[in-house]
């Protein structure tokens, strides 16, 4: 995490040392116009000062709730957002900078996998066509585009043969592996998967997420995996944030937080889960829903709905704090013991 | 004492690649008070069999082609639409997974409550209002008394799912059925949904709860009924099924689920996908999944045999001497 990695092109980035994707303080807002003469304007912070980083071959897990920006910090990373302030580098460099040639070369290195598998993928263009278009378009076919549409579909688990066939003849599993072939047709460095399992059945959920696990080892991938679902996301990512409205507010190693988790708010995610035969736990201090992005309370967002909230989370926003591997963001911890964290305390803008 | 029972059901929808079962056999019995879980993945019919009981399924293309559905001793397949609209919303009342488009987008969530009371009780306007009122507060919506006027879109997904369940319990039916209530929810409201059902569920009140989480039946739940492709493949007591699961479906789909684990985890998985109901198998429909099938799971379908004590499960090793005669 070093910050002059920043200044570095392509060229010098180094896999070993540097972070693949580095994020500080991204905003993306999203104007609500009142009626058509009215000049009351307000913002949707949906994305509100996140900052984190991603090494190659790594996984974050960014998890949260309904409506707490976490597909759209997604969408802003593979700029189909526009960032209203903040610094993405990719690879050494300046994502929200490069220019449209650039960034459509940049595009190559940096797939997605949506959450609906069907409305993912166009259901006029039989599979070959979608898993091999990206080829065609950077000119990078290796043989022909029946032979290399035949070896990527083997390669997520489905039979070679069906490269003529049409996604509707599909079932929803085999549809997210064609979406994973698409992906990984291009070689990138980088999937962001939004909600990549939340449509499919438990059964075929851990497939799914057993082929995750095996094309990232094969292929030394790093994972943007984004998810509701902390059980999910805690079988699959080696460092967990959680956000909270437009913010995150604590990460770590996955191990650390499921075990440990230092926010109410992990805290109360965590106990709403219903785990099967475990004893059933007394869920009284799960209460409130997210408020409006529109009108954010005042201080800690979290304070209103917080087990543990004190006067001044009201007042001030809490300090970002973080230590080597974790980062908290909660009053709670504003006067920690050093023990605690032996690392510096930080300020203003982190990365995680 | 029984409330509901459930005998030889099977639902039937053609289309135009053919005719299929989408509910096949099932027969189940629901006690007064009683919370039954129908588990599942998507497609195996648990919804259809929810829909079946108060003859909600849509026809054409639907048709029950066969079975019985008594409640309170009275055959519900039988009754003519005007005795059947009684039982409706009065003895079984539904919550459905979708608040938004259960609810009508055009009327006030006072009015659409306010409506069912005027066919099922003798209350005037003014009384049903009050009574709707009193309903919103006590499933815990915050300024009821405004709220009331609100129309549904304007209510946040966890609202809209309380108003829902303030309506199915208004009346103080007999039971409960809710599909998938909590799906389309965050965790946090979940697990407030389910506090509410669990509190306000009074002693006599039965819950058929259709999920396919089991996490969710098993906090919510006294007993468990597993089906898989528009069959019951096994049922038992909730400690039981998840100590001692018997059908190799049930064995498979509780090591899939996602523990809470502390980084990259391979996960159990079940090969192979559900079979299309066009074209089920001759004999077991889990034969193709099953790592233990053998020769009579391609020949014959199983029957739910006992294989503990209340404990049910349709697979030849259930079967006493393990099934291969």
């Amino acid at each position: 995490m070093k910050k002059n990695s920043r200044l570095r092109g392509d060229n010098n980035w180094d896999p070993e040392k540097h972070p693949l994707l580095e994020v500080s303080g991204l905003k993306t807002w999203f104007e609500l116009k009142g009626g058509m003469f009215s000049r009351r304007t307000d913002r949707i912070r949906a994305v509100d000062g996140v900052g984190f980083s991603l090494m190659q071959n790594e996984t974050l897990g960014l998890v949260g709730e309904s409506g707490c920006g976490k597909t759209t910090l997604g969408r802003t990373l593979l700029g189909l957002e526009t960032a209203g302030g903040g610094e993405v580098f990719f690879r050494g460099r300046p994502l929200l900078k490069l220019s449209k040639k650039e960034m459509n070369l940049m595009r190559r290195r940096l797939q997605v996998v949506f959450q609906d598998p069907l409305s993912s993928l166009n259901p006029r263009m039989n599979v070959m066509d979608i898993i091999t278009e990206g080829l065609v378009q950077f000119k990078m076919l290796k043989d022909s585009r029946a032979g290399d549409a035949a070896r990527l579909l083997r390669e997520v688990g489905l039979d070679g043969e069906m490269i003529y066939r049409f996604p509707h003849e599909f079932s929803g599993g085999q549809r997210q592996r064609i979406n994973i072939a698409r992906a990984l047709s291009m070689r990138p460095d980088l999937i962001i998967c939004d909600e990549a399992v939340s449509a499919l059945d438990v059964s075929i959920q851990a497939q799914v997420i057993n082929l995750l696990l095996d094309l990232q080892k094969q292929h030394n991938l790093s994972y943007l995996f984004i998810s509701h679902d902390l059980s999910v996301v805690s079988n699959i990512a080696d460092r967990i944030a959680v956000m909270y409205m437009g913010r995150i507010v604590e990460s770590g190693p996955t191990a650390d937080v499921i075990e440990k988790p230092l926010h109410p708010y992990t805290r109360m995610l965590l106990a709403a889960i219903p785990v099967a035969g475990e004893k059933r736990v007394e869920k009284q201090a799960i209460k409130g829903e997210t408020p409006s992005s529109a009108e954010p309370p005042p201080g800690c967002r979290f304070h209103p709905r917080c087990p543990e909230a004190m006067d001044v989370c009201g007042r001030e926003h809490p300090e970002e704090i973080s230590s080597d591997s974790r980062f908290i963001c909660c009053h709670l911890y504003s006067r920690i013991p050093p023990e605690a964290f032996p690392d510096s305390r930080g300020s203003g803008q982190s990365s995680v | 004492m029984t409330l509901l029972s459930v005998e030889n059901l099977a639902v039937e929808f053609t289309v135009d690649e053919g005719t299929f079962r989408a509910v096949d056999d099932v027969s189940f019995r629901i006690s007064r008070g009683e919370s039954l879980g129908l588990v599942g993945e998507s497609g195996c019919g648990k919804s259809v069999t929810a829909l079946a009981l108060t003859r909600l399924i849509p026809s054409p293309p639907g048709r029950i082609a066969s079975g019985s559905v008594h409640f309170q001793g009275r055959d519900l397949l039988g009754l003519k639409p005007h005795a059947l609209r009684a039982v409706r919303g009065n003895d079984i009342s539904m919550i459905f997974q979708e608040p938004l488009s259960a609810l009508s987008p055009l009327h006030r969530v006072g009015r659409q409550m306010t409506e069912g009371l005027g066919f099922h009780s003798s209350m005037t306007k003014k009384e049903a209002r009050q009574y709707a009122l009193s309903w919103l507060e006590k499933v815990g919506i915050p300024d009821a008394r405004h709220r009331i006027d609100s129309y549904p879109f304007q209510l946040s997904g966890g609202m809209q799912q309380r108003v829902m369940i303030a309506m199915a319990l208004m009346l103080s039916p007999g039971l409960i059925v809710a599909d998938e209530p909590t799906t389309a929810l965050d965790v946090t409201t979940q697990a407030q949904i389910f506090r509410l059902i669990t509190e306000m569920k009074q002693n006599e009140t039965a819950l058929l709860l259709i999920t396919h989480d089991m996490g969710v039946v098993w906090e919510m739940c006294d007993r468990v009924i597993v089906m898989y492709a528009s069959r019951i493949v096994e049922s038992a007591a909730i400690e039981e099924i998840f100590s001692r699961p018997c059908h190799p479906y049930t064995i498979g789909l509780l090591e899939a689920i996602p523990k809470l684990a502390g980084g990259r985890n391979y996960l159990k998985d079940i090969a192979g996908q559900v079979p299309s109901p066009l074209n089920y198998p001759q004999g077991c429909n889990f034969q193709e999944r099953c790592e233990h099938a053998f020769d009579r799971c391609r020949m014959e379908t199983p029957e739910l045999v006992e294989c503990g004590e209340d404990h049910l499960a349709a697979c030849f090793l259930a079967y006493p001497g393990g099934g291969r005669s």
